[in-house]
């Protein structure tokens, strides 16, 4: 596999050549993933398309003659591509796509309740020229909602070979093995089906005829609880509750996770503290490479039980539900009922959020959703605003019957969310404008979703995470250890205790330089060099900037540093004595805070997903000006207002 | 309508559900199909049961064919009842 | 001419063509999502506020914008 074809070059997984490749094909919702996680197991793997936002999930599957390599072809209705996302999966077939192979042989995924829809998938297929089978899923569904199908017949009317498969039972899966080893002898029919928007109608309506195919009933159950779900005004209370309990959980059960990994870590630190001493090995281990790692696994639980929870929400068919109740609102930002459960996800973080896109058929709504991802509140900026409005309000002050600090925080939640809303509505009327590809969304009928298939998707998007977030977090974590460590300053440091002594090497290492040097750059913002130096070390996550700041405080008083925090004053220059942390340098904090794109881990995402340096360089800059904007803009109005 | 492949390489069968015997028979004697014979594209005609079985001339290939043959087919039972070729099977007043 | 996007929720039409004038792609593409010449379509729900409406049609429900559904001529009611 060449590299233009995948990200990153893994050798050992992706087929070698010369092993036959089968191509899945199949709509949305078709159960055509079930059948590729049945064929292929966890022998799979997801990268991207060159060139484009499309994933491309590749495995191995094993057939009575060896292996063959299957690919799920991203779902789609029609092989008449509208967008250059959807241009890829034809290219693909067609064998046009620089670095991939053409598949040997097509298998057509047809859900049995949609045949007449999805039969001129099926048309379109065969016109290919290509050894093709279909396989006809949800036969189970179908007869109990009172539908018809002979099989057999069905397969003689459309001159190629149909396999009957019912994913829960595995049943068909061994045939559909068994079948893939030989294409060569699958069934073929005299000539393609018409190209004829027309007649390839008709071609399907006589088929299904020979086939004895009658419609199922609308499935009763759905129609019930749609009633409600999506009931003007139900339908939006059960969302808010829905959405509520979402968050809920992601925050509340995730938390005691992440104690146990922070004491599990802090445990481990402390035997390398023992066993390896205080040295440099020991504090590059303890510090770096234990606290970098605690920076990746600070998002982990988060990460994995949002992707869990939607993709439960997914594989029930709520999100559809949920996408067309947002849609109206989306539209008024240029974006789609879609974008949604990607702006959803962007709340635990904006990494989840921006591959969650995936689903955007949109190129330019994906872009835009990505681009405006990063200003959705996320729950690394939830530490920083806790200890800024801490500083700002003192606790227990109420506004009348509500806690301040929480209206505070419920503050800076609106302004990122309508932030992202605004932003995503400029881009689209600007950079990002315009484009042909409808919005539509099938409501499919509700289905109890396999726990396999939720877990294994769900791990999916995990592991993802993990490999290009982690790289990237555990990394900048390590290099803004090293720069806060050094240069060790063993002389000069003898004889003070261990707070004064990290303190010292603290405000003059290579980061407290950093953050001098950039001083003057937001003076204006009422920033001094140790606040500076906390954004520095926000680069790589932005909690980071709590605990820099911590570390930094924990010198002048090593048993509370955040009183200390909270009486520092400016050291040196015009405001010297000034309290630091006065209302409109907190305010101004808080700001930047809501609008900088200062996750490394984001930025780096952002490329992947959009195949190029150009949309994150855009953000970061676009994101930097506002952030700097909007923040002295509020230091000013904070000033007239509190003076 | 739709083809299914016949006893051999060179016979194609349009099938058309839902109709009599007797109406396929008429259809077969079109002419837009009796053109087909004339100019050599098919050896022959002939209704079955369900079906109207089409033969290919010497020296043709249905990739080439295929097309005109569809139309020619899709005239005949159109004149013999108009709609019944495209539309859906339970609108024709005669299906079952 | 009665536009699909018209019709009151409840209601069941037959298509009888897809708007001439709308680009060939999209054409293509509402055929494909079976909104075909001669198939029934039921308006199922509409959203408040000109949101998107669901439609069931071959057999599926499939959520569609007015401006969408504004593409496809239908018949009388039935």
């Amino acid at each position: 596999m060449s590299a233009a074809c995948h990200d990153d070059p893994a050798p050992e997984r992706g087929a070698p050549t010369g092993l036959r490749r089968i191509a899945l094909i199949g709509s949305p919702n078709a159960g055509k993933t079930t059948i590729f996680n049945q064929l292929t197991g966890l022998r799979a793997h997801t990268a991207n398309y060159p060139g484009v936002t499309v994933t491309r999930s590749e495995g191995m599957a094993h057939t009575p003659a060896g292996r063959v390599a299957v690919e799920d072809v991203p779902g789609t209705y029609s092989l008449s591509a509208m967008s250059p996302d959807e241009q890829v999966v034809v290219d693909l077939l067609d064998g046009t796509l620089p670095g991939c192979p053409t598949p040997d042989a097509l298998v057509v995924v047809l859900d049995a309740t949609t045949l007449r829809r999805s039969l001129t998938l099926a048309a379109q297929a065969m016109a290919r020229h290509q050894p093709t089978l279909v396989a006809v899923t949800m036969l189970d569904e179908h007869a109990a909602r009172g539908g018809r199908l002979d099989l057999p017949a069905l397969a003689e009317a459309l001159g190629v070979g149909v396999v009957g498969v019912i994913p829960p039972s595995g049943e068909g899966i061994a045939e559909l093995r068994a079948r893939l080893d030989r294409p060569q002898d699958w069934a073929e029919p005299p000539f393609p089906p018409p190209a004829d928007s027309e007649e390839q109608t008709a071609w399907v309506r006589s088929v299904l005829a020979a086939a004895d195919y009658h419609a199922p009933r609308p499935d009763a159950t759905t129609r019930a609880v749609d009633d409600v779900l999506l009931h003007p005004l139900w339908g939006g209370v059960v969302f808010v509750a829905v959405m509520f309990a979402f968050f809920q959980t992601i925050f509340t059960v995730a938390a005691p996770i992440q104690d146990t990994l922070q004491r599990g870590l802090g445990w481990l630190a402390e035997q390398v503290a023992d066993h390896v001493g205080h040295g440099f090995v020991g504090a590059f281990l303890s510090e770096a490479v234990i606290g970098g790692v605690g920076s990746v696994l600070v998002f982990v639980p988060q990460v994995a039980l949002l992707f869990l929870l939607i993709a439960l929400l997914e594989g029930l068919g709520y999100m559809a539900r949920a996408a067309y109740l947002m849609d109206r609102i989306m539209a008024a930002t240029g974006l789609d009922g879609r974008a949604f459960v990607a702006m959803l996800s962007s709340f635990a973080c904006a990494v989840p959020g921006i591959m969650a896109t995936r689903t955007i058929g949109s190129s330019k709504t994906r872009i835009a959703t990505i681009l405006a991802a990063p200003l959705m509140p996320c729950s690394a900026r939830l530490p920083v605003y806790v200890l800024l409005v801490g500083l700002l309000v003192p606790s227990g002050t109420r506004w009348g019957p509500v806690q301040a600090q929480g209206v505070a925080m419920f503050a800076l939640y609106v302004l990122g969310g309508l932030s992202a809303m605004v932003s995503a509505r400029v881009l689209r009327s600007t950079v990002l404008r315009g484009e042909l590809v409808p919005f539509y969304l099938e409501m499919p009928p509700y289905r109890m979703p396999r726990l396999r298939s939720v877990l294994l998707s769900s791990w999916s998007s995990v592991r993802m995470f993990l490999r290009k977030a982690g790289t990237i977090i555990f990394g900048t974590a390590v290099v803004l250890w090293a720069l806060l460590a050094f240069p060790t300053r063993d002389a000069e440091t003898i004889g003070l205790d261990q707070a004064h002594a990290s303190a010292y090497v603290l405000e003059h290492s290579y980061a407290a330089q950093l953050g001098r040097a950039i001083e003057p750059v937001f003076e204006p913002l009422g920033f001094d060099w140790r606040i500076d130096l906390g954004l520095v070390g926000a680069v790589s996550a932005r909690e980071v900037f709590v605990s820099t700041l911590g570390q930094v405080w924990a010198a002048t008083d090593p048993e509370d540093p955040s009183a200390a925090l909270a009486e520092a004053t400016y050291l040196d220059g015009p405001r010297a004595g000034e309290p630091l942390f006065s209302a409109p340098t907190v305010v101004a904090l808080l700001v930047w805070f809501v609008y900088a794109l200062q996750c490394m881990s984001t930025v780096a995402v952002m490329r992947r997903e959009t195949g190029s340096w150009r949309w994150p360089a855009l953000a970061l800059t676009y994101l930097t000006l506002i952030a700097y904007a909007a923040a002295w803009l509020a230091r000013l109005i904070t000033l007239a207002v509190t003076t | 309508m739709h083809p299914v492949a016949g006893p051999d390489a060179a016979t194609v069968r349009w099938v058309v559900p839902h109709e009599p015997y007797a109406f396929l028979a008429a259809a077969a004697g079109h002419g837009a199909l009796r053109e087909l014979v004339a100019d050599g594209t098919l050896a022959g005609i002939e209704a079955l049961a369900t079906c109207l079985q089409t033969r290919l001339g010497p020296e043709r290939r249905w990739a080439a064919e295929a097309d005109r043959v569809r139309a020619a087919v899709r005239a005949a039972l159109e004149a013999q009842a108009p709609g019944c070729a495209s539309g859906p099977c339970g609108s024709c007043p005669r299906s079952a | 001419m009665t536009r699909l996007a018209d019709v009151r929720s409840g209601a069941v039409v037959r298509i009888e063509a897809i708007d001439p004038e709308v680009a060939p792609l999209l054409r293509l593409r509402l055929t494909h999502l079976g909104f075909r010449p001669g198939e029934q379509v039921a308006v199922v729900r509409r959203a408040p506020f000109s949101g998107p409406a669901v439609y069931r049609i071959c057999d599926y429900d499939l959520c569609l914008r007015q401006e969408h559904a504004a593409h496809v001529i239908v018949g009388v009611e039935q």
